[in-house]
C-alpha cells in the first residue's frame, strides 16, 4: 500500500481536485483506491455526493473508532472514500492532547494496507500537527502549485518545515496546477522552478472551468469529460505519479 | 461489507409499483435492459447436505455457481452440466467450487432439486442526492404463479441505507431472509429441503401403548426406506441403499426388542418378511463398502501389488451388479409390493386391531420402556465380559451389533425422557461404540477379503495374482487391529463405569410426565 498526500499550506490551489481526479484514475487502472478527505469543508465527500460522516477526531486518533467503519464505497469501480467528518477540524487539538502524536494517522491508516493499493489524502490547508501527521503518513507529499511568485515561495517555506523536522524532501512532488499558458508571469515562473528544482513533475495541469463545474455535476472530471485538457493533464499526472510511488 | 437483502414481492407487484412505494426517498435508475427468459437448475444432494450447511448450487447459461449464508461465491464453466446429472462433486471441475462441494461429502450425487425460468431487471439504487447505494436485481419467473425476487446488494458503507430501502418497500417487496429464499427456490421443485433426515425423531408419549407405539416406529422406518426406493434402484449413489438398510435394520431392532407390543405369529410375519427384504439387501451393501475402500486399499500395498488389486475390483464389481440385480429385480415384484403395502396400512391405521395386540400391547411404552433400554444394557456389559481378553471375532461382532441395537432403541424411545438424557447416554455409548467398531471393522475386511478370495479361487485366471494382493492387505489390517485393542479395553472400562451402572437404571425409570411427549 502506497498513500499519496496532496498538500499546500495555501487554499485554492486545486488539491482536492487533483486528489479525486489522481485516485480516480488509480481506480480506473484496477487499483483498489481510498481516497481519504481530511478536510473538514469535505469537498471530496461532496463531489462524490457522499454526505460527511460523524466520525469522532478524538476516537479516530486514539484508535477506538476503526476507519474501516466509516469508509463508503464511490459510484466508481475500485475508488472507496474516507468521507470528511466536521469533527476533523478538532484534528490539531486532539493530536495535542496525545502520545506519539506525529504518527497518528500512519497507525489509524495501517489496518489497510491488505485492502488497499493506494490511500490518497486530500488535506487541509495549514501546516500544523495535522500536517505533520499528514507528512509522516504519506510516502509521497504532492503539492499542487500555482505558477506565481508567492506560490513559489510558499512551496519553499514548506520544504524548509521538512528540513527542520527530519523529514525527507526526497518524497516531495510539486507540479503546476490552474496554469494560464496566456500568461507570461506563469510561463517564466514554470521555468525557473522546474530549471532549478528536480522535484517539479513535467506535468502541468491547465487552469479549466471544466473543473470548477466539478461541483456542479458532482463526480471527477475524468468521469465527466474525460477529453478535456485538464482531464488529459490529469491522467498524465498520475501516470507520471506511478513510476515514483508504485514502481 | 454489507450483506445483500433479497425481497420477495407481494402478489405479483410490478417494479413500477416498487419504484412508486421507495419515491422520493429513493430512485431506480435501470441499468441495461431487462433480459432473458434464463434457466436456471438448483442442484442439491438427496439429503440436501448443500441446503442444511446454507449453500446453494446452481446452474445457469452453462455457469455453475455456489453461494454461501456469508456471500461468497464461486464460479466455474460448466457446459452440458445438466445432462451429465446426477453426478458426483470429484466430477466437477476442480477449482474452489468444487472443493466447496466436496467438503459437504463425496457419496452423495448431486442431483436436480427445481428449475426456474426468469426474466433479470438490474438497476442502480439511488438516494435523494443521486447517490448510488446499492445495485437491485429483479428476477421475474416466467412462471407468473411464483412471485418475482428482489436482491439488494449494498455497496459498502450503505448498510444503514439499505435498511431504510427495505423498510420502504414495505407491503411491496417484503425483506426475506436468505435461507428462507434458499427454501423457497429449492422446494419449487416439490420436495420440501431439509425435510428428509435420517436423524430419528419420533415423537412418542409415555401413555402411549405400546403397540400403537410400534406402529409408530414402523411408520417412520418404513417412510424411510420408500423414500430411498428410487435412488437405490436407479444405484444413483450408495447411500441410497445404504439409508435404506439402516431403516430397515433399525425398525428390525425394535421389533425384536419391544416384546410383547404384537401378538406373536404377527410379529412372526413382520420379522420373516422383513428378514427377506435384510438378505437382498446385505449382499449389495457390502459390495459397495468395499469398492468404496478401493483407493483406501490402493494406498497400503506396493505399486507391485496394483495389477492383481485391480483384477480382484472387477470381480468385486461384476459381483455388487449381480447383488443390485436380485435386490433390484425383488422389489419390483408383487411379493414386495404386498409386504411394503401390507404392514405400511397397518402401521398407518388409527387404531391396532385387537387381534394384533400382544401381552403388553395395551401397557403405556413410558412403563415398558426402563426395562427394555435395562435389559439391553445388561446385554451389551455380558457381551463386554465375554470378549474380555480375546474372544473369537463372531463374539465381537454380536457385541457390536447388540450396541447399535441399544443405540438404536435409546433414540427411538428418546421423546420418552427429558430433551438431554437420551442424547447423553448415546453420547456415552458412542466412544465405546467407536472404539469397537474401528476393531470389529477390520476383522469383517478380513473375514469379507478371505470369503471372497475363497470364492475366487479356481473360477479366476488371475488368482495368483490376486490372491498376493489379499495376502498384502490382510497383513495389513492385522496390523492394524492389533493396534487397536489398547483403546478398545479403555472405551470398554469407561462404558462399565459410566453406563452399565445403576444410576443409568434409574434414570431410565424417570420418563417425562403423562401425556407430555417431549
Amino acid at each position: 500500500m502506497k498513500t499519496l498526500a496532496v498538500y499546500n499550506l495555501k487554499g485554492g490551489v486545486g488539491k482536492t481536485a487533483t486528489a479525486v481526479n489522481v485516485a480516480y484514475a488509480a481506480a480506473a487502472e484496477g487499483r483498489q483506491t481510498l481516497l481519504c478527505d481530511l478536510d473538514a469543508q469535505g469537498a471530496a465527500s461532496y463531489y462524490f455526493r457522499i454526505r460527511p460522516k460523524s466520525v469522532s477526531a478524538k476516537k479516530l486518533v486514539k484508535g477506538s473508532s476503526r476507519v474501516e467503519e466509516a469508509i463508503k464505497a464511490t459510484d466508481h469501480e475500485n475508488l472507496h472514500l474516507l468521507p470528511a467528518s466536521l469533527s476533523f477540524r478538532k484534528l490539531p487539538v486532539v493530536l495535542n492532547d496525545v502520545k506519539h502524536s506525529r504518527r497518528r494517522l500512519r497507525d489509524a491508516l495501517a489496518p489497510l494496507a491488505g485492502e488497499y493499493e493506494l490511500i490518497v489524502l486530500d488535506t487541509h490547508a495549514g501546516l500544523d500537527l495535522e500536517s505533520e501527521n499528514v507528512f509522516r503518513a504519506a510516502d509521497m507529499v504532492l503539492i499542487p502549485l500555482i505558477p506565481t511568485t508567492l506560490s513559489v515561495n510558499t512551496y519553499g517555506t514548506m520544504l524548509e518545515f521538512f528540513s527542520r523536522h527530519d523529514l525527507d524532501t526526497d518524497r516531495v512532488r510539486a507540479f503546476f496546477s490552474m496554469v494560464d499558458g496566456r500568461r507570461r508571469m506563469h510561463r517564466d515562473t514554470m521555468a525557473e522552478l522546474a530549471g532549478s528544482d528536480d522535484r517539479v513533475l513535467e506535468t502541468a495541469v491547465p487552469y479549466s472551468a471544466e473543473v470548477e463545474k466539478m461541483g456542479t455535476y458532482r463526480e471527477p472530471l475524468l468521469a465527466r469529460h474525460r477529453s478535456s485538457r485538464a482531464a488529459a493533464a490529469y491522467l498524465d499526472l498520475w501516470a507520471e505519479l506511478r513510476t515514483s510511488l508504485l514502481g | 461489507m454489507a450483506r445483500s437483502l433479497i425481497f420477495a414481492f407481494t402478489s405479483n407487484a410490478s417494479t413500477d409499483a416498487l419504484r412508486r412505494r421507495l419515491a422520493p426517498a429513493f430512485r431506480l435508475r435501470a441499468v441495461g435492459s431487462p433480459t432473458g427468459p434464463v434457466e436456471r437448475l438448483y442442484i442439491d444432494t438427496f439429503d440436501w447436505r448443500l441446503f442444511s450447511r446454507g449453500r446453494v448450487l446452481y446452474l445457469e447459461d452453462n455457469t455453475l455457481v455456489l453461494t454461501d449464508g456469508d456471500g461468497r461465491r464461486a464460479t466455474e464453466p460448466a457446459p452440458g452440466l445438466d445432462g451429465r446429472l446426477p453426478c458426483f462433486a470429484d466430477d466437477l471441475p476442480a477449482g474452489e467450487l468444487r472443493s466447496g462441494v466436496a467438503s459437504v461429502g463425496r457419496l452423495r450425487a448431486l442431483l436436480p432439486a427445481s428449475r426456474l425460468s426468469v426474466r433479470r431487471e438490474r438497476y442502480a439504487v439511488r438516494d435523494d442526492i443521486d447517490k448510488t447505494i446499492g445495485h437491485l436485481t429483479v428476477e421475474r419467473p416466467t412462471d407468473a404463479s411464483a412471485p418475482a425476487i428482489a436482491r439488494l446488494e449494498p455497496l459498502r458503507g450503505f448498510s444503514r441505507e439499505a435498511a431504510a430501502f427495505a423498510r420502504a418497500a414495505g407491503p411491496t417487496a417484503q425483506a426475506i431472509s436468505a435461507a428462507e429464499h434458499r427454501r423457497r427456490v429449492l422446494a419449487a421443485g416439490g420436495r420440501e429441503p431439509g425435510a428428509y433426515t435420517t436423524k430419528v425423531s419420533i415423537s412418542l408419549s409415555p401413555q402411549t401403548p405400546a403397540a400403537d407405539a410400534a406402529r409408530a416406529v414402523m411408520s417412520h422406518f418404513l417412510a424411510v426406506m420408500r423414500e430411498n426406493e428410487t435412488g437405490l434402484t436407479a444405484r444413483t449413489d450408495t447411500e441410497f441403499l445404504h439409508d435404506y438398510r439402516i431403516a430397515l435394520r433399525r425398525l428390525r431392532s425394535y421389533v425384536s426388542l419391544a416384546k410383547g407390543s404384537f401378538a406373536p405369529e404377527l410379529t412372526r410375519r413382520l420379522k420373516a418378511d422383513l428378514k427377506r427384504i435384510a438378505a437382498l439387501t446385505g449382499p449389495a451393501r457390502d459390495f459397495d463398502v468395499l469398492l468404496l475402500r478401493r483407493e483406501e486399499y490402493r494406498a497400503l500395498l506396493p505399486p507391485e501389488l496394483d495389477a492383481g488389486l485391480d483384477h480382484f475390483f472387477e470381480w468385486v464389481r461384476a459381483r455388487t451388479d449381480e447383488a443390485y440385480a436380485r435386490l433390484t429385480a425383488f422389489m419390483a415384484t408383487e411379493e414386495y409390493a404386498r409386504i411394503t403395502g401390507e404392514w405400511g396400512g397397518f402401521a398407518a391405521a388409527g387404531k391396532t386391531p385387537a387381534e394384533a395386540l400382544g401381552e403388553h400391547g395395551d401397557r403405556p411404552i413410558g412403563s415398558l420402556a426402563p426395562a427394555w433400554i435395562s435389559k439391553q444394557l445388561g446385554r451389551v456389559a455380558e457381551g463386554i465380559d465375554a470378549v474380555a481378553g480375546g474372544a473369537p471375532d463372531e463374539r465381537m461382532h454380536e457385541l457390536r451389533k447388540d450396541g447399535k441395537k441399544l443405540r438404536y432403541l435409546i433414540e427411538i424411545l428418546a421423546s420418552l425422557y427429558p430433551p438431554k438424557t437420551g442424547a447423553r447416554l448415546v453420547k456415552q455409548l458412542k466412544a465405546f461404540q467407536d472404539a469397537l467398531g474401528d476393531l470389529n471393522d477390520l476383522s469383517v475386511q478380513e473375514f469379507t477379503l478371505k470369503q471372497d478370495l475363497t470364492e475366487i479361487r479356481g473360477n479366476d485366471p488371475r488368482y495368483v495374482e490376486i490372491a498376493a494382493s489379499i495376502g498384502g492387505l490382510l497383513t495389513e489390517l492385522r496390523r492394524r487391529r492389533a493396534g487397536l485393542y489398547g483403546a478398545y479395553e479403555a472405551a470398554a472400562a469407561r462404558y462399565r463405569s459410566e453406563i452399565g451402572g445403576g444410576a443409568v437404571k434409574k434414570v431410565l425409570r424417570q420418563t417425562v410426565s403423562q401425556g407430555e411427549p417431549v
